[in-house]
């Protein structure tokens, strides 16, 4: 295994891009094969990856040693006289909360490159942007340093923009904008406290290198870089040695705080009456849960989704959407765990509010595609649910959830694909008994409703079941959150079964009947059973064995729950103890 | 023979002359008699102030040079009002006002 | 998956086999039905699942003789060394189940063979039976809660597909989506019943958490969550079994075929909800306890009740069903779980009889309207009477099977109901409260109305006065079935006979069965009183319904009369689906709609006017820019320019201006030098 597959992984989507920018517009029919058969090298890597790390992926979190296949070089290196150096890295990595995140990535991208066949406009500007999103998305997930995932999360934003607005439906140009700008708003946020951070962190090992004490990066021991923390704490280490840094695991260590920062744990400095840590998380969380979508801040999920072409939305409702629940777990939560304790009854209530209300919400639309976007609303109010629990059980189920739901929305959004590539119309009212003509579509329909509602046999229902395990244990074991919290939850499941039996009934079952009555309605194509079916296979394998996904994360957990638990109390004790 | 203070006072007076001829009169040709009035005055001076140095002609060399000075620039002053009449059809500079502001 | 711990390696992967036999008749079909032939699914998914009955009733007799206990624990995943593993259970209830189940199966796909033979989705058919075979066989093998809950849907998903088998119709479609939202409210109660287990025991596993119970470990504070987990668990009950809120999905599910409705909605699925009450009894306080037995009893009676007036040949035995559900459930919760048990297993058969019977006469009459080429409504019982000429054979069998549905003496539903009744007068007589005597008081109240519509169905569909109501050229073309209907009639109403069960007919104690499930002999006094007055309401049951309706000398037309208002509570089953259609569905969907409006016209709008409020106040930060900070610009400019006009006008182009400027300059500077010296 190369020490830099991870570069690879993430950077070779750029030499297609470099191809497919080369090759004249003539040759169309080139496009989608250069994006299928690079996604499909992806998925080969991530799935060795997975295989040969297998049962030895480490806990990683906040111990770097502990993370797997990384990646750390210095990028950019300047010096600033008094005000200290500035650094940044390139720095990727991967533990159990990203591997699962990476596979789940690759599989989607590969199957969205099979959806992205139908596109037959402007292939290659298409197929350009379609590999850039690529790459953003890959190092947004395994990026490590705080700098490049902000630049990774930006940079994602911009193929979606014209991906959506160029090659979506009648209202693309308002949907994208409305994307982009509301993405962006959250992110501005996020550069706030990254700023914030940088100025308040040092690098021990790099400060080592600079003051001397060690002869280059590699060679500094422990030891080292202890003294280097001692001598900050005590005012001994000269400004002009900082190496300020935006590497997250140093972030997450209390002692490389610089004291009087803005983020030192034991400073007076408030705004507002709250402390800077925890203003800090939530700006990240609001800046994240924009992205999730946590409601109210949803509303840009519904036009971006129904206006989008199927294979965008394949992966905006597959992975964008899982950028936000895991950022939310490797950044607030990681970096201030306070925050994550001193919060959680208020997260568990969104994701509440996100699963109850999305679910009313699905059942009172008219669109198929619109009714799938507010479904997703409503699973993703699970992982934050579940993150909010703060219980071994509630974050893996979280972490499961996620993966899950990548699954199965993708087969969700691509079955909605199917009739939009006929008809071009999604309207629940225009379709009666569609299983008369299309059945096997029907079948696979309903094997995605079902997934979906959360029918035990499929991950979707091992996922739910953690996070309702993590909830309602979540009052007796940490504290955090109230039992009537999980047991209200429970409506979602209620609520789901009912609009998307609904859904069945209205459109699939009964006598044939459309709108449209000159489109043909054939059944599903060879291109849409290779993509469809391998979906189902995958959700319904890791509903029945749910420890092949499990292993991937559940040690990196288990760490995760118990060092935010204690970490966080520590530092809700200092912060309280400085505010008194 | 006279004092210096007369050939002065009538300088003074020829070239006050010459002044407001210059600038009251309309007509060029009449504006060009009273620059020779001014150099005539200005001559008169000259040769009244070398009445105080009778050894020196400094005085009366300088008008013979303003003399023909004189001459020459009248001819080609009236060179150039001969040149602008037939240009503009007359010959009061008050109409001739190109340069300045509408 | 490795196997943790197993006891008697052997019977469990037969029991194992059991229940992968259906599964692979279930893939078989599925996906290979058209190199299998339509004729060819249905043997082999008879087949296979007769090979389990076999099977399993090897398990049994293993069970009885050798092996009380057969286990296996296998870990199926690790949460944070919390492990979660699924044990395969198997006492001498369990095989006894699995028998049942199989058995009824086999039957009912014999039955089917023949009832559906027509029909063209016949393979999908079979393959909705093996998969709901199956999903019932898990719930009966493992002693997970956990894993129980997952066939529990498996179970509700075949249901579903069952009852919409015929999608064509509305109303299929309406019954079986009915039949999935309302179990699932039940799993939703089902699943926080599971999450407090999980709370107090960290396992879903009943033989471990019977053994931390019986240690007594459940602290003082936990009493509430012991109450969820009881309240919870009995929810699953409710959805399931079809008790009071829940039980209008099961009679709309007679829309599915007729031997649907035996296997899933009469003989097993139904009963799923009280077998796992026999199972997790241990763990209900007696809040919980007094909750089931009132919902059970007032269910038991409600249905009886709605069961006088219907005229559905399959609604009838539909609310029957619900209302001996009453009973087992009522039992359960007055602590006499094993009658619960036994009125399981009599009432299983018994059912599954009636309904096999129910079929045969529906099939039969609509072959002859078929051949008469009439139309006919083969389920409406105002148009039948006096098919015992016609169809003798099943005729005696729904005969048999009724009495035991009625609780006629020498039958097995009288020995089971017996049981139920005199744990029912054992509670509320022990129990200080008077109140309570209201559940047996309904108990044998319901006794007697159970046996009088038994009466009036029986004498209606094959008796009667005066004979067939219908045309007389279907009458002429009716005649009995082939074997594969009659096959299973025979053996489901020779269950029905006491002599299965008991050799003493009149009392249940000494029923082999009831001592397996556990009954401990009870005080024998008031229990001859019991059996003497139950089998008095039986009679007197079905002699006023022989009255009512064969010898007409009692009339009863001012009750049946539309008009009357038991009638219409009756027949509208007390309008309790009015509550869910259109009284819950009406409030979900104004919710839904109401939400959908706020989020798109008052959430987005928000978003939307944010932005067009960015706009504005852009529109207003440039008329500033453009008024204020380049208005300062302008009026210096102007000024500047008006500075500049007044200097230009020096310029006239004036030549004697511009000379006597020159010589008022020229004098000013020579007066200054001159003053200055």
């Amino acid at each position: 295994m190369s020490e830099n597959i991870l570069t690879i992984l993430i950077f070779s989507p750029l030499v297609a891009l470099a191809l497919v920018l080369l090759l004249p517009v003539k040759s169309k029919k080139a496009f989608p094969w250069i994006s299928l058969v690079i996604t499909g090298i992806q998925l080969l890597i991530a799935c060795s990856i997975i295989l040969q790390s297998g049962d030895t992926i480490q806990t990683g979190v906040n111990v770097e040693s502990q993370f797997q296949l990384i990646e750390k070089h210095p990028w950019l290196q300047l010096s600033m006289g008094t005000l200290g150096n500035f650094s940044i890295n390139y720095f990727v990595g991967m533990d159990g909360l990203n591997s699962s995140m990476m596979l789940l990535t690759s599989i989607i991208l590969f199957i969205a490159a099979i959806s992205a066949f139908e596109i037959k406009t402007k292939t290659k500007g298409f197929h350009a942007l379609f590999l850039l999103l690529n790459t953003s998305i890959n190092g947004c997930f395994l990026a490590l340093d705080f700098f490049l995932f902000y630049l990774f999360f930006e940079f994602m934003l911009l193929p979606m923009y014209f991906l959506i607005g160029i090659w979506g439906g009648a209202r693309r140009e308002y949907a994208s904008i409305k994307f982009f700008i509301y993405t962006l708003a959250g992110s501005v946020l996020i550069l706030i406290v990254m700023i914030g951070l940088y100025t308040s962190v040092i690098d021990p090992a790099a400060t080592a290198v600079k003051t001397g004490l060690a002869q280059n990066i590699e060679s500094v021991s422990d030891a080292q870089v202890n003294q280097i923390q001692e001598m900050l704490l005590n005012g001994t280490l000269p400004s002009e040695e900082y190496v300020r840094t935006f590497d997250m695991i140093s972030m997450m260590d209390a002692k490389n705080y610089i004291p009087n920062s803005v983020f030192f744990k034991g400073n007076i400095n408030s705004f507002f009456g709250e402390n800077a840590r925890l203003i800090a998380f939530l700006l990240l969380i609001i800046g994240l849960a924009i992205k999730l979508p946590a409601v109210p801040v949803h509303t840009w999920l519904p036009d971006a989704h129904v206006e989008a072409p199927t294979c965008i939305s394949v992966v905006l409702a597959g992975i964008l959407l899982k950028i936000g629940g895991y950022g939310i777990l490797r950044i607030p939560y990681s970096i201030f765990p306070e925050g994550a304790i001193h919060f959680a009854w208020w997260l568990g209530l969104g994701g509440l509010i996100a699963i109850v209300y999305a679910a009313f919400v699905a059942l009172g639309t008219h669109n198929l595609k619109k009714m799938i976007a507010y479904s997703s609303i409503s699973h993703m109010g699970f992982v934050l649910l579940g993150i909010a629990s703060l219980t071994a059980e509630g974050i893996n189920g979280a972490i499961y959830q996620m993966f899950s739901h990548g699954i199965i929305s993708g087969m969700l959004f691509l079955v909605a694909g199917v009739l939009y590539y006929r008809t071009k119309d999604l309207e629940i009212e225009h379709y009666k008994g569609i299983s008369s003509k299309m059945p096997i579509y029907s079948a696979l329909v309903t094997i995605a409703f079902f997934a979906s509602l959360g029918l035990p046999g499929f991950s979707g229902f091992i996922a739910e079941l953690f996070v309702f395990l993590g909830a309602f244990q979540s009052h007796e074991v940490n504290n955090l959150l109230p039992a009537w919290m999980a047991i209200t939850a429970t409506l979602g499941l209620i609520l789901g079964a009912a609009y998307y039996l609904w859904t069945l009934q209205r459109m699939f079952l009964g006598n044939f009947w459309s709108r449209n009555e000159s489109k043909i309605l054939s059944d599903v194509t060879s291109r849409e059973l290779v993509m469809l079916i391998p979906l189902a296979v995958i959700s319904l394998v890791l509903g029945i064995f749910p420890k092949l996904l499990l292993d991937l994360f559940e040690p990196s957990v288990a760490y995760f729950v118990d060092f935010i638990q204690e970490t966080g109390k520590q530092n809700l004790e200092i912060i309280f103890q400085a505010n008194n | 023979m006279f004092s210096p203070v007369v050939f002065l006072a009538v300088s003074l007076i020829l070239f006050s002359c010459g002044v407001t001829v210059v600038l009251i009169k309309k007509n060029a040709i009449i504006i060009l008699i009273g620059i020779e009035l001014m150099l005539n005055a200005a001559n008169l001076n000259l040769v009244g102030f070398n009445q105080l140095y009778p050894t020196s002609q400094h005085g009366q060399v300088f008008t013979l040079f303003v003399i023909v000075v004189a001459a020459a620039e009248a001819a080609v002053a009236l060179a150039i009002i001969l040149k602008v009449y037939q240009f503009y059809q007359t010959a009061q500079p008050d109409d001739i006002h190109e340069l300045g502001d509408k | 998956m490795e196997a943790v711990e197993t006891i008697h390696e052997p019977l469990a992967l037969t029991a194992i086999l059991i229940a992968a036999l259906p599964f692979g008749a279930f893939i078989l079909l599925m996906f290979f039905s058209k190199t299998i032939g339509k004729k060819l699914s249905g043997s082999i998914s008879t087949l296979f699942t007769f090979i389990a009955a076999c099977l399993s009733l090897y398990i049994v007799v293993q069970a009885f003789t050798t092996e009380p206990n057969i286990q296996t624990v296998v870990q199926w995943f690790e949460i944070k060394g919390t492990p979660y593993n699924i044990r395969l259970f198997i006492d001498q209830t369990t095989a006894l189940m699995l028998f049942t189940v199989c058995f009824v199966s086999t039957l009912v796909q014999l039955f089917s063979q023949e009832y559906m033979k027509e029909d063209e989705a016949y393979s999908k058919y079979f393959a909705y039976l093996s998969l709901f075979t199956f999903s019932m066989l898990g719930i009966i093998l493992t002693s997970n809660l956990l894993i129980i809950y997952v066939f529990w849907e498996l179970v509700g998903l075949s249901s579903y597909l069952l009852i919409g088998f015929w999608h064509h119709k509305k109303s299929a479609q309406r019954a079986s989506k009915k039949a999935f939202l309302l179990n699932r409210i039940g799993d939703a109660g089902f699943l926080c019943g599971l999450l407090s287990l999980f709370l107090l025991f960290s396992t879903s596993d009943l033989q471990l958490i019977a053994q931390n119970f019986q240690a007594g470990n459940i602290s003082a504070e936990h009493s509430t969550i012991l109450f969820i987990a009881g309240f919870g668990i009995f929810c699953g009950a409710v959805g399931k079994s079809a008790q009071l809120p829940l039980s209008s999905w099961l009679p709309d599910a007679m829309e599915g075929p007729t031997p649907v409705s035996a296997l899933i909605h009469a003989a097993t699925m139904v009963a799923a909800g009280v077998y796992m009450l026999f199972r997790t009894s241990f763990l209900f306080t007696p809040e919980v306890n007094l909750i089931i037995a009132f919902t059970g009893v007032i269910t038991a009676f409600a249905a009886a009740f709605a069961a006088l007036t219907q005229t559905d040949i399959k609604k009838v035995l539909a609310f029957s069903t619900i209302s001996q559900l009453g009973y087992m459930v009522s039992a359960i919760g007055v602590g006499a779980t094993e009658s619960a048990m036994f009125h399981l297993f009599t009432h299983a058969f018994f059912k599954a009889g009636l309904f096999l019977a129910a079929g045969a006469v529906i099939h039969a009459l609509h072959h002859a309207a078929h051949e008469s080429h009439q139309h006919f409504d083969a389920q409406d019982i105002n148009l039948m009477g006096g098919l015992y000429k016609k169809l003798p054979f099943t005729t005696i069998t729904f005969t048999l099977c009724g009495f035991a549905l009625a609780g006629i003496p020498l039958f097995s539903g009288f020995l089971s109901k017996d049981a139920i009744l005199a744990g029912m007068l054992h509670f509320s007589l022990h129990e200080q409260n008077s109140l309570l005597m209201i559940i047996p008081l309904l108990g044998f109240l319901t006794a007697v109305i159970t046996s009088f519509y038994t009466g009036r169905q029986l004498i209606k569909v094959f008796g009667g006065k005066n004979g067939w109501k219908g045309s007389a050229e279907v009458w002429n073309h009716i005649h009995e079935n082939t074997i594969k209907i009659k096959l299973p009639l025979a053996m489901l109403a020779g269950m029905s006979l006491f002599l299965i069960f008991s050799l003493n007919p009149f009392n249940a104690e000494s029923s082999w069965l009831m001592h397996i499930l556990g009954a401990t002999p009870t005080e024998g006094e008031g229990h001859l009183l019991i059996v003497v007055i139950s089998a008095l309401l039986s009679l007197s049951g079905v002699g006023v319904a022989w009255l009512v309706y064969q010898k007409e000398s009692i009339s009863i037309s001012k009750l049946v009369s539309t008009e009357n208002i038991f009638y219409k509570l009756s027949y509208n089953f007390w309008y309790l689906d009015r509550v869910f259609d259109p009284g819950l569905k009406n409030i979900l969907i104004k919710t839904s709609t109401t939400l959908a409006k706020f989020d798109k016209k008052w959430l987005d709008k928000t978003i939307d006017n944010f932005a067009i409020g960015q706009v504005v106040i852009a529109h207003v930060i440039a008329w500033v820019d453009r008024i204020m900070v380049d208005g300062l610009i302008k009026t210096l400019v102007w000024f500047t320019g008006k500075a500049g006009n007044f200097s230009r006008k020096i310029q006239g182009g004036k030549v004697q201006s511009y000379i006597s400027a020159a010589l008022v300059t020229t004098l000013l500077i020579a007066l200054f030098f001159i003053f200055k010296f």
